[in-house]
């Protein structure tokens, strides 16, 4: 009786932890992204179910009976195939496809140019992380951060570098979250004060059937040029496409609510899962942070540079501040863009400008992750 | 690593096509996008000079009603007490369907009229592109 006492010990989580204290740290780090994301609300979102995540995928247990994620037929493994296969950023692009609204973005396509500038940092950081010595597939990976997506971010990764999901992940919806701390001081650093107090023109009102027709378009001429961004952009544009039409309703709402909330617990909670000590407590990580930081700041000067660029050719000029919004972490970074135009002037309305940015910018990280991974599989 | 890694594993050349096919792309949707609207104006016209020619502007035995006359509330003020609480969850600025939503949920009478008169009398404010906020 007594061995069979010691047996059981010796199987429960307290003595693996007692073996390998790295399983502490993990869950000491899944606890403190969970009080950022409920106490703090960074994120909470995909946050809280990733915290869960990484404190649930850090109890140690016995090898070999199917408990782990990593283990055949457990249940954790197969709630992780829809990230390893990419299924769930591909829902939650539906989702956000079907609540997204193009207007802003149809009614001044020129906007457009400020989201595809600030996919610049996603290529600043790729050069950034091959430098640093990481695998070309690794460094894509690496890379994306700089799109500010977190879906895209993790659909790339899953494709190319499925053992760094973990640190991208955790990465890309940290900097998300202090989107407020890092783009502010980078759009004050990079424009005047004339330039922030450039108020923008009116919206047009935009038809029915031109909210129609840009999903349709929209999908064949991005994907017909990059067709890696399928899975993304194609459901993306369906989701729009179900909002839009007006004639499914039903699924439309079920695809903004029911379907991508689903998606995104089992996403963050099998993401969260994965980020194990092994991975996550490691010199890679601290790297893949320190480019995180590195793409989110490139990219929020890229768009800004360029806002500045297009004003030489422009007769009626743009805040160039919008640059910034092309940073495609909706709704944060429209946000701040309008809070600093607002600071500047507080009748300066620029939030249906910068939403427009936003959204070119989901187009644009996708429409990166397409290329990168076609780059990496032709490679 | 270093520039060494860069250019073994072709980073310039895939950063740089990167971008320009990511700008391409961008830049050939956004001028899509700014014709579409002038491609619908024309096939809207279309439709309308086809249905002026023929002479059906209404299919036959069927009159159109006489517009009805607007009548605004009698005290446009006491609506006002009504409708700004509705607000104040949508917060500011807000779209003028979220106000009408809510006065529907709350069985106001004729909210899509009242609305109208809140416009016109100055108490609602355009912001452009379908926001609205009350005139302090």
């Amino acid at each position: 009786m007594f061995d069979l006492l010691i047996s059981f010990l010796t199987n429960t989580g307290y003595y693996f932890i007692s073996q390998d204290f790295r399983y502490v740290i993990m869950i000491l780090v899944g606890c403190l992204f969970l009080y950022l994301g409920v106490a703090k609300k960074y994120e909470p979102l995909l946050l809280v179910p990733i915290a869960f995540g990484i404190i649930v995928g850090n109890v140690p247990f016995f090898k070999g009976f199917g408990i782990g994620i990593y283990e055949n037929n457990s249940v954790f493994h197969y709630l992780y195939f829809g990230v390893t296969t990419g299924v769930y950023p591909s829902i939650v692009f539906l989702g956000l496809g079907a609540m997204t609204d193009f207007s802003s973005l149809l009614a001044q396509p020129k906007l457009m140019l400020l989201g595809a500038a600030a996919q610049m940092g996603v290529f600043f950081t790729l050069l950034g992380a091959l430098f640093l010595g990481f695998l070309p597939k690794e460094a894509a990976s690496i890379a994306i951060i700089g799109g500010a997506d977190g879906p895209t971010s993790i659909f790339l990764t899953a494709k190319l570098a499925p053992h760094l999901i973990g640190p991208i992940a955790i990465a890309a919806y940290s900097y998300m979250a202090l989107i407020p701390v890092i783009q502010p001081p980078i759009m004050r650093a990079l424009t005047s004060r004339k330039e922030r107090l450039i108020r923008m023109e009116d919206l047009r009102d935009v038809s029915r059937t031109e909210k129609l027709v840009f999903p349709v378009l929209g999908v064949l001429l991005c994907c017909l040029l990059a067709p890696t961004a399928l899975p993304l952009l194609g459901m993306l544009f369906l989701g729009n496409l179900l909002k839009e039409c007006g004639v499914v309703d039903r699924l439309a709402n079920t695809a903004r609510n029911a379907i991508i909330d689903t998606a995104t617990v089992f996403l963050g909670f099998s993401v969260g899962m994965s980020t194990q000590a092994d991975v996550f407590l490691t010199p890679q990580s601290l790297m893949i942070f320190g480019l995180g930081a590195l793409a989110f700041s490139l990219a929020t000067a890229s768009g800004v540079i360029f806002g500045k660029i297009m004003n030489l050719f422009l007769q009626r000029k743009i805040n160039p501040l919008l640059g910034a919004a092309g940073v495609s972490a909706v709704p944060g970074s429209a946000r701040e863009v309008h809070l600093m135009g607002q600071h500047e002037d507080p009748d300066n309305y620029l939030l249906m400008h910068a939403m427009a940015c936003n959204s070119s910018g989901v187009i644009g990280s996708a429409i990166a992750a397409g290329v990168l991974w076609s780059f990496n599989i032709m490679g | 690593m270093g520039l060494e890694n860069i250019a073994l594993y072709n980073g310039w050349s895939q950063a740089f096509l990167g971008a320009v096919i990511v700008m391409t792309g961008l830049v050939i949707l956004s001028l899509a996008i700014s014709q579409i609207h002038k491609l619908v104006g024309i096939w809207e016209r279309r439709q309308a000079g086809s249905t002026t020619e023929s002479g059906l502007s209404t299919p036959p035995g069927m009159d159109i009603p006489p517009s009805v006359a607007v009548q605004c509330p009698l005290d446009l003020n006491a609506t006002l007490k009504l409708y700004r609480p509705l607000t104040e969850s949508l917060g500011a600025p807000f779209q003028l369907k979220d106000l009408y939503q809510r006065a529907v949920e709350y069985d106001l009478p004729h909210p899509h009229i009242t609305i109208r008169c809140l416009r016109e009398d100055g108490h609602l404010l355009a912001l452009g592109e379908g926001f609205f906020n009350w005139n302090e």
